[in-house]
This record gives C-alpha cells, sequence and structure tokens, in this order.
C-alpha cells in the first residue's frame, strides 16, 4: 500500500512538525527535551522512510523497523522524562518517578526477555518483544499515574496529555502486535499497516492538542520556605522531625 | 484467539484507567485542602504530642482492668482510645501528604550543606508511609495499645535473665480477658 504510507506518513510529518514549530514559539523545546528530541527523531524518521518509499521501495520496510525499534528504547528515556515533570517540583518524592520506571522495568525484564527466544521467524519474535514492550511501557505510565493520584500531585494539561497520548498508542499497539503475531502477516498484514501507523497519529494529535499552549501547574499547598537552609533542606529537617515524633508517640 | 481477546481486553483496560486517573486528578485538586488544615491544626504542639502518648498508653486501660477491676469499663476505653487513635493516625497522614506536596519556592538546585541527598529523602519518606500504613492496619485489628513499632525488646530478657519489665506491657483488645 504504497498510496496509504504516503499519505500516512504526511500525515505524522505535518503533526511532529506542527508539534516542533509550536514548541519553538512558545519558548518550552528546553522544557520537555527529551520528548521533543523524540518527536525530531521520529520527523526525521519519517521523511527518511518516505524518501526511501519513493527512491528505494524495496529497502523501505528494513529501515523502518530498523527506525522503529530505535524509538522503542527511546520512549523509556521520554517516560523518566515525564515522571520528573511530575514529580521533580516536590524534594521529598523527587525520586519517586525514577524509582518506580526501574523497578517496573527490572521486573517486566522477565516478562520481556523470553520473547527474544523460543520463536521460529523472526518477524513473530520482533512482534512479540514490541508488545511486551508496549506492555511494559503502559505499566509504567499506569504506575506514574497512581503514584501522582495517591499523594494527590497536580498533572496539569501537558503532562496529562503527554501521558495519554503515549498510553493511547502503547494500547493500541498491545492489541495490534497481538493480532499481528496471532495472525501472520497473510490474514492481518493489511489491516496491521493501517493500525499502526493510525496509533501514532492518534498520539501526535493528543500531543499537539496538549502542548499547543504551555500550562504551568498551579501547585497547591504551602510552599516551602527557605529559612536558611534551602528548600531541599528544609524538607530534610520537616521529614526527620516528623520520623523523631511518630517513633516518640508510636514506640512503646 | 483467547490471546488475542486478553491483550485487546488489558489495551482497552488500560487506556480506561490512565484517563480515570488523569481525569481523578485534576478533579480533587483545592477540594479537600481546607479539610485537611482544620484536620492537622495542632497536630504537632507538646499539648498535641502528649495527648497522642496519652491515647496510646495502655497505663489507664490496666488500671482499670487490673487495679480497680472493671474489665467492661476497661474494654470501652480501649475501644474509644482505638477511635481516637484511628483518628489521630489519619490526621497524621493528612499532615504528612501536605508537607509531602509542598513544592519548592525556587528553581532547582544543588544539595545545600545540610540537606539529605535526594535518594535519602524518598527512602525516609517511603519508610514513614510505610509506618503510617501499618500502625493503622495494627491499630484497626488489634487495638491501640498494641506494639506499633516492631522492636527488639524481647531479646533482653533472654540475654538478661534478671531483666524485668518496669510496664505492664502490652494489651490485646480482641483479647482483654
Amino acid at each position: 500500500m504504497p498510496l496509504f504510507d504516503l499519505v500516512s506518513g504526511s500525515i505524522a510529518g505535518v503533526l511532529e512538525l506542527t508539534l516542533i514549530l509550536r514548541a519553538r514559539q512558545g519558548k518550552c523545546l528546553s522544557l520537555f527535551p527529551l520528548f521533543y528530541s523524540y518527536v525530531f527523531y521520529l520527523l526525521i524518521g519519517t521523511s527518511t522512510t518516505l524518501a526511501i518509499l519513493w527512491r528505494h521501495p524495496a529497502s523501505y520496510s528494513s529501515v523502518f523497523w530498523y527506525h522503529f525499534m530505535i524509538t522503542l528504547v527511546v520512549e523509556f528515556a521520554v517516560l523518566v522524562e515525564i515522571s520528573d515533570h511530575i514529580f521533580n517540583p516536590y524534594p521529598a518524592v523527587r525520586h519517586l518517578g525514577r524509582l518506580l520506571a526501574i523497578c517496573i522495568s527490572a521486573i517486566f525484564l522477565f516478562y520481556i526477555v523470553p520473547s527474544l527466544t523460543g520463536h521460529e521467524s523472526s518477524s513473530s519474535t520482533i512482534l512479540d518483544f514490541v508488545k511486551r514492550t508496549a506492555v511494559t511501557k503502559t505499566a509504567i505510565i499506569i504506575t506514574l499515574l497512581a503514584a501522582a493520584r495517591y499523594y494527590r500531585l497536580p498533572l496539569g494539561k501537558n503532562v496529562g496529555g503527554l501521558m495519554i497520548g503515549f498510553c493511547a498508542y502503547l494500547a493500541i499497539n498491545v492489541a495490534n502486535f497481538a493480532c499481528a503475531e496471532k495472525y501472520g502477516r497473510a490474514l492481518y498484514g493489511d489491516i496491521f499497516g493501517v493500525v499502526g501507523p493510525l496509533s501514532c497519529h492518534v498520539a501526535l494529535l493528543i500531543w499537539t492538542v496538549a502542548l499547543w499552549r504551555y500550562e504551568p501547574v498551579l501547585r497547591v499547598g504551602p510552599v516551602l520556605s527557605e529559612d536558611g537552609r534551602g528548600p531541599s533542606a528544609s524538607v530534610s529537617y520537616q521529614l526527620g522531625q516528623f520520623d523523631a515524633k511518630l517513633e516518640r508517640v508510636l514506640r512503646k | 484467539m483467547t490471546t488475542i481477546l486478553i491483550y485487546a481486553g488489558l489495551a482497552i483496560l488500560l487506556l480506561l484507567l490512565a484517563l480515570l486517573l488523569v481525569q481523578r486528578n485534576q478533579e480533587d485538586q483545592a477540594s479537600e485542602w481546607e479539610a485537611m488544615e482544620e484536620l492537622t491544626q495542632g497536630l504537632w504542639d507538646e499539648s498535641g504530642l502528649r495527648i497522642a502518648e496519652r491515647i496510646f498508653d495502655s497505663a489507664d486501660f490496666l488500671w482499670l482492668r487490673d487495679e480497680v477491676e472493671f474489665p467492661q469499663l476497661a474494654r470501652a476505653l480501649a475501644r474509644s482510645r482505638q477511635q481516637m487513635a484511628l483518628q489521630w493516625l489519619k490526621a497524621l497522614r493528612c499532615s504528612f501528604d501536605e508537607m509531602i506536596r509542598s513544592p519548592e519556592s525556587l528553581p532547582l538546585e544543588g544539595n545545600s550543606p545540610s540537606a539529605l541527598p535526594s535518594w535519602k529523602l524518598l527512602w525516609l519518606t517511603l519508610r514513614i508511609r510505610l509506618l503510617l500504613t501499618y500502625s493503622t492496619v495494627i491499630v484497626k485489628h488489634f487495638g491501640p495499645y498494641h506494639r506499633l513499632i516492631p522492636s527488639l525488646s524481647w531479646v533482653r530478657p533472654i540475654l538478661e535473665p534478671g531483666y524485668k519489665k518496669d510496664r505492664y506491657g502490652t494489651a490485646d483488645l480482641g483479647n482483654p480477658s
């Protein structure tokens, strides 16, 4: 389906370009450096694969898959950046997002690694691997959202949109890759070729809407006083006090 | 077919869960704030701490049960103290959450000399959170006079045979005899 690939690639390219240009206009490229690097990489990848589709259609498939496999790894870094945006302003739980992301990745390693062995064809291996990494990333997003909800930390429109966009993209990928693995190229190949790019468009559209304007999060609560110690020291002092008083009452 | 249904269901479930979590997060921002402030007022004053210590102290209960010999009254006292202890732990949790949600007034900077490293702060935060949850479970199921923080004091009688407890010991609400 070269025409579909061309149209789909063009839509993705336009959305990616819009995202980057809007961020540049709003001077918020530096606020989400990894995310915009990822979008920039997607833009370069889209234009390169489109050019290859135009000039060397035979190599399109292998180039696309190389490009796609790199994005799988980059997306983990983007998730860590998003988690930093949620937790960084709060000294007491500053590294909670990173800790959760690392723990879930480590646990899910036992789920991802078996996908690399035990398959007859390399295409099944790739499909299973992508499916499992998508499940892992979705689990990270859900856990981060649950942790933010647990501590009642505000997300804001930008970060909320980023997470929903990612989640939509990954959720569609999970179902799509599971179907592709089960039915194979002959039965599911055409649908797979449509649903895959569609998931990317959905995510890009959500990101474009969510990041159209930078909206800083309105943080409810007392701002930490600096009282000569600096904000981090103030929290560590308060936590120490809390710990000591709690032990005084509860230890009998 | 079953595998596909499982993965399709999982995808829909995860997406719905994410949407729900984002929506709930944005809804409940300032609503509980004022109620929490009221609940946590005076919690860390010296008088507040003394009341808390009294709530968790089994001396009154044991005096009523063993010296005055009113076991029914002692049980009623233990039950009311249990409710007070749960209220106190709830207020403590609110106060702790309030502190965690305190954002920095300055942009991120290197740790100042007296500040703990961020990972240590996180560890302390998680430790206190775990302790609070554990204490709530213990008070709910065993009452306020059960030992809340596990200690190794039971080692002392073994190591020092002449050691005697200077307290009445702990009481179990479930079995007040």
